[in-house]
């Protein structure tokens, strides 16, 4: 069940963990609130819900662009993390 | 979608929307009114008033309609009068409407001591017992079917036992009319609550039993509604809902009861002969309790990550945590109990609605989630 991913940039690993623990962007939260709960400031329980959801989207754009690494700039669904590194990836481990 | 969150709340069945969008349509006048569309309303008023009664056991003079559970326990619980000093005692394991109720006068002087229950959620007599020694109590406030873990009180030993040393006896019965007959006017009770969501009534109606109104003080003052306990033009479309549906529950109790006890032994024996590490939070089913609220914690599994994949297969459950403030709690049952924490637990409740391939399907999906 658990779905980890990591995200290297120049040799660094900058996270690696389950796919919903990944440091989101607020407005990607907010977003995404918005869209499940009709919520823009959810509870706690609401947005570990939100942190899951995103975390499914990671997953999926991997699987969706079929390479084991991806470019951090490669998909919508990695602009939602909240990570600035110069050519930064992102893969499953 | 399989829908195993019928503790939370039950969809209202087709006859009862009916039930409703017909009232609405037929009954426009205000019940106090003395005009025909008013006289209508309040008649067909009194013949749901009535019928429910009966239902319950009990006379329609004891009948006070509510906007929900939450607020009947309130308003047996602030519209009680005690005397300074008195006690109300509770247990561990009480909905948040009584707890927070409780809370609330808490902070007005009224002495309120929570009783702990044993492992399964029952409240022990002798715990009962040894309070009503030492304390100077006013009102025993007692769930009866527990929403969480499904324990069922022994409610006529517990009340007996209060009603004994002059206590009167609040029971929330939120839980209970979808899976046992009631005769509340022979139980050991002075106040219950109740709630049509919760046996495939509208939400948003629910109904206090009290035994002697003289008692009582109203929350919401006004037009006199409910004999003065509870202002407000009456919802006569819910009321009417609530009668369907309460009919319903109470004609086919065994039938529904016989499918939802099929379907919670099979859900179990399914775990059992599964590879999933688990424990049934609450009593066995050989104890007391409602078979429909089956509890059950995961070794060494996030409920919030799991809930939130058995969504994703469309399987609707409930987490036994809720948020408070910036974090997650476990539920005060679980702790009360001392479910073990290795175990996240989440909350299956069935209804007769479904099959034992949706049972199969659910274990077989937890098993592939957890493997
Ligand atoms: C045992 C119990 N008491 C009280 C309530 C509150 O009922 P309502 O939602 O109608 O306010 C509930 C519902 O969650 C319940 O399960």
């Amino acid at each position: 069940m658990e779905e980890k991913v990591r995200i290297v940039s120049e040799e660094e690993t900058l996270f690696e963990g389950h796919a919903h623990e990944l440091p989101f962007r607020e407005s990607a939260i907010k977003q995404k609130s918005l869209e499940l709960f009709d919520e823009e400031d959810p509870c706690i329980l609401h947005r570990s819900f939100v942190f899951e959801a995103l975390g499914d989207e990671v997953l999926e754009a991997l699987d969706e662009l079929g390479n084991d690494v991806a470019r951090l700039d490669a998909h919508e669904a990695f602009a939602k993390i909240d990570i600035e590194a110069v050519e930064a990836t992102i893969s499953r481990c | 979608m399989i829908y195993l969150d019928y503790a939370a709340t039950t969809p209202p069945s087709e006859t009862v929307i009916e039930a409703v969008t017909q009232t609405l349509r037929d009954y426009p006048g205000n019940p106090s009114s003395f005009h025909r569309p008013g006289r209508e309303a309040k008649k067909r008023y009194q013949q749901a008033k009535r019928h429910i009664a009966t239902l319950l056991g009990t006379i329609p003079e004891r009948i006070f309609f509510t906007g929900s559970g939450s607020e009947a326990t309130a308003l047996a619980l602030k519209g009680h009068p005690f005397t300074p000093g008195e006690t109300i005692l509770t247990t561990t394991v009480e909905h948040h409407a009584t707890l927070h109720t409780l809370e609330q006068l808490k902070k007005n002087g009224i002495r309120v001591r929570t009783l702990p229950c044993d492992h399964e959620g029952f409240l022990p007599e002798e715990t009962l017992e040894a309070a009503l020694a030492e304390e100077r109590t006013g009102m025993l406030s007692l769930v009866h079917a527990n929403n969480e873990i499904g324990t069922l009180q022994d409610l006529k030993a517990l009340g007996d036992l209060a009603h004994a040393h002059d206590v009167k006896v609040h029971a929330d019965m939120v839980q209970s009319p979808l899976h046992m007959q009631l005769a509340l006017d022979e139980m050991p009770v002075d106040y219950a609550s109740f709630s049509a969501h919760k046996f495939f009534g509208p939400k948003g109606i629910g109904i206090l039993y009290a035994r002697d109104v003289n008692e009582l003080t109203p929350l919401i003052d006004g037009g006199g509604q409910e004999h003065g306990l509870r202002s407000g033009t009456e919802n006569l479309p819910y009321i009417v809902g609530l009668e369907k549906a309460l009919a319903e529950a109470v004609e086919a109790l065994t039938p529904r009861e016989a499918a939802i006890r099929r379907l919670a032994k099979r859900f179990l024996w399914r775990l059992e002969a599964s590879t999933l590490e688990y424990n049934l939070n609450g009593p066995p089913l050989e104890k007391p309790r409602l078979w429909n609220i089956l509890n059950i914690g995961f070794k060494g599994v996030d409920p919030q990550r799991l809930a939130y994949k058995l969504d994703r297969h469309d399987i609707a459950v409930s987490l036994g945590s809720a948020c408070s403030g910036d974090t997650i709690e476990r539920s005060h049952v679980l702790e009360a109990i001392k479910a073990p924490r290795s175990h996240g637990a989440l909350r299956f409740s069935l209804s007769h609605h479904e099959s034992e391939e949706d049972i199969d399907d659910v274990v077989e999906v937890l098993q592939r989630l957890l493997l």
